[in-house]
């Protein structure tokens, strides 16, 4: 019990910052989200598999 | 190799470990040591975790994987890009916020220290073996091709990997990362162009995807449902995904190269130029693949592309036997440069009949070419049980070897040996990392704020799991399915640790002591089912996944209820 309650000490202590959660805006033209960027990129996915797709049936 | 191949190998090799060990050799900062400059960028960090992921083996096996299976192994990085949006949205935010060194120093805030150590315990033991292979799979094929000293081979660029890791720390790995991807990209597409300028005059890039598409190797998608397929889009979206989020999301060795960083933002991005990149480069890289297979059908190939395999047994009492099998493959050779030549004058003239007909014999030619391959296979094995018959991680360096020239010889084995130096790095990097915040600090609480002894530690333990790696890749030898059992072990041990994570992110009630004993009930299934059952091993990544956090959830559930008895009884 004594040791878990040193373990809990120790961790506050370490020398390390926090990061402050002021990283909201991806500051990206035309993005005004990171919402934004997630599905840019999961369109980016839905095109790749639909261009390998593509490419597969065109040289098949 | 001639001088020139050496300078450029040397040069390049040593000048970026170089570069990299002298300039980080003042850090001094444990900070900057396990989590890298507070000014790293976005670009350098998606480098970095690139880098991390792409080992040699990539780089000389996936192009052979191309050459033999075609592009569907494409398909096993579809749950790649969701995964990343995951670890940025979910996981990332939180190591940030938290401010932690490793990923389960988390679980060690979220529930307690014997979770956090179960989950570092779990790493150590995975990742610590697995750094060995990273170092000796990519030494056996380079030493087999060039006739270089297998343990020389391993120990020189062990030695090098640990001079600049130890010394410069996490910013030096993702500052010689950067350098090391952007001669790989070079070398890659250097070699993308002299693939093509040496296929046959007007066959170009179009003709040659054809042929390539005509003898089955271009078929990138597979949609189909049944279980036999090896790839398909659902077992790369499923399987993948839960893959994926174990590595990027759990695995030290990936966490560490992004939660350092000049911001959160920085961080992000690095992910999801990974999400966008990865799919196209594995579709590169297969393609760069299935051309050398199209020129495999204009030059003389070898039987077996193992040569020096090859020809240690083809001299021996069975020589009769290989030297027909030879002599039956050059004519299988002849015999499909006909089909091959017949069945382009059939496209040439627009007469799909004739070019169906053309085609069903040539798919038959290379049919007959395959089943040559695997009786010199056969062969191999009658001569020595021992002998090694996977020869396809040979056909891109050996294409390189004999058909680059002098020069792009050198940079090409440069990319080979900038990948192991590059995924080497982050995997001692983090186990040096995990063994000094995770294990040595937790048993010697009082040193926590002596910064300089804490570097120190982790200085030293860098090195010492850089030593055991070169061990353990010297005596590697002696296992002849290592690569796969590497894999296998990784696998039963991820699933569960990406439950330990899942449910310290979404199951919010779930204590400690539930979730520790849940892990360690859900490490156990796992372990019984892979010694009863027979399914792929990729399967245990979500199977002791879903076990850890049903078993948790039970675990909670009871476990209030029987404290409570305990206490009753106890009371009375």
């Amino acid at each position: 019990m004594k040791r878990g309650a040193r373990q809990g000490g120790v961790c506050k202590n370490f020398s390390m910052l926090p990061e402050p959660d002021d990283d909201n805006s991806p500051g990206l033209p035309g993005f005004r989200s990171w919402r934004g960027i997630y599905w840019f990129v999961f369109a980016c996915f839905v095109a790749a598999v639909i261009g390998l797709t593509l490419f597969s049936r065109v040289f098949a | 190799m001639n001088y020139v191949d050496w300078l450029v190998l040397l040069g390049t090799m040593v000048g970026i470990a170089g570069y990299g060990a002298w300039r980080t050799r003042h850090t001094d900062h444990l900070d900057t040591y396990l989590k890298g400059s507070r000014t790293t960028g976005w670009f350098t960090i998606g480098l970095s975790v690139a880098a991390t992921q792409a080992s040699a083996i990539t780089f000389l096996s996936i192009p052979g994987q191309g050459f033999e299976s075609g592009l569907g192994f494409v398909q096993n990085y579809f749950g790649l890009p969701l995964a990343l949006i995951i670890v940025c949205a979910v996981f990332l935010p939180i190591y940030r916020k938290l401010g932690v060194y490793t990923a389960y120093e988390y679980l060690g805030k979220r529930f307690d220290q014997k979770t956090r150590l179960l989950g570092a315990g779990l790493f150590l033991l995975q990742r610590g073996l697995a750094a060995g292979v990273t170092i000796y799979a990519p030494a056996i094929i380079l030493s087999a091709v060039l006739g270089w000293r297998l343990d020389l081979t391993i120990i020189g660029t062990g030695l090098l990997v640990i001079v600049y890791t130890v010394t410069g720390g996490s910013v030096a790995v993702s500052l010689t990362q950067k350098w090391q991807m952007l001669v790989i990209f070079a070398g890659m597409v250097a070699a993308f162009f002299i693939v093509l300028a040496r296929l046959p005059d007007g066959l170009g890039f179009n003709g040659a995807a054809h042929l390539a598409g005509a003898l089955g190797k271009l078929e990138a998608v597979d949609f189909s449902l049944d279980p036999s397929h090896r790839y398909t889009i659902w077992s790369g979206l499923i399987g993948g995904l839960f893959l994926s989020l174990s590595y990027f999301g759990t695995d030290q060795s990936q966490v560490q190269r992004y939660i350092g960083g000049a911001s959160l933002r920085e961080g992000r991005l690095g992910l999801m130029f990974n999400a966008v990149l990865k799919i196209p480069m594995q579709f590169f890289i297969l393609l760069l693949g299935a051309l050398v297979f199209v020129f495999y059908q204009f030059q003389p190939a070898p039987i077996f592309f193992n040569e020096a395999e090859w020809a240690r047994h083809a001299r021996g009492p069975q020589a009769a036997v290989f030297q027909a099998l030879e002599d039956r493959h050059t004519a299988l050779h002849a015999t499909k440069q006909q089909k091959i030549s017949a069945w382009q004058e059939a496209r040439a003239r627009a007469d799909v009949i004739a070019e169906q007909a053309a085609r069903t014999e040539l798919v038959a030619a290379q049919k007959a070419t395959d089943d040559v391959r695997t009786e010199a296979r056969a062969a191999l094995l009658a001569a020595d049980p021992r002998a090694k018959t996977k020869d396809s991680d040979y056909v891109f360096i050996g294409f390189i070897v004999q058909q680059l020239p002098h020069g792009l010889v050198g940079l090409l084995v440069a990319v080979m040996i900038a990948a192991a130096l590059g995924s080497k790095a982050s995997e001692l990097n983090a186990l040096g990392a995990t063994s000094t915040i995770d294990l040595w600090r937790h048993f010697r609480p009082l040193a926590v704020h002596d910064e300089a002894r804490n570097v120190r530690a982790a200085k030293w333990f860098t090195a010492g799991w850089g030593l055991f790696a070169i061990g353990f890749a010297l005596f590697a030898g002696f296992a002849e399915n290592l690569i796969e059992a590497i894999n296998i072990l990784g696998s039963i041990f991820y699933g569960v640790v990406l439950g330990l994570f899942l449910t310290a992110f979404f199951l919010k009630r779930i204590g400690g002591t539930a979730v520790f004993w849940g892990a360690v009930a859900a490490q156990a299934l796992v372990f019984i089912l892979f010694f009863t059952l027979s399914i792929s091993y990729l399967w245990y990544n979500l199977i002791g996944c879903a076990a850890c956090m049903i078993f948790a959830l039970i675990l909670q559930t009871f476990l209030p209820r029987i404290a409570r008895i305990f206490a009753d009884n106890q009371a009375i």
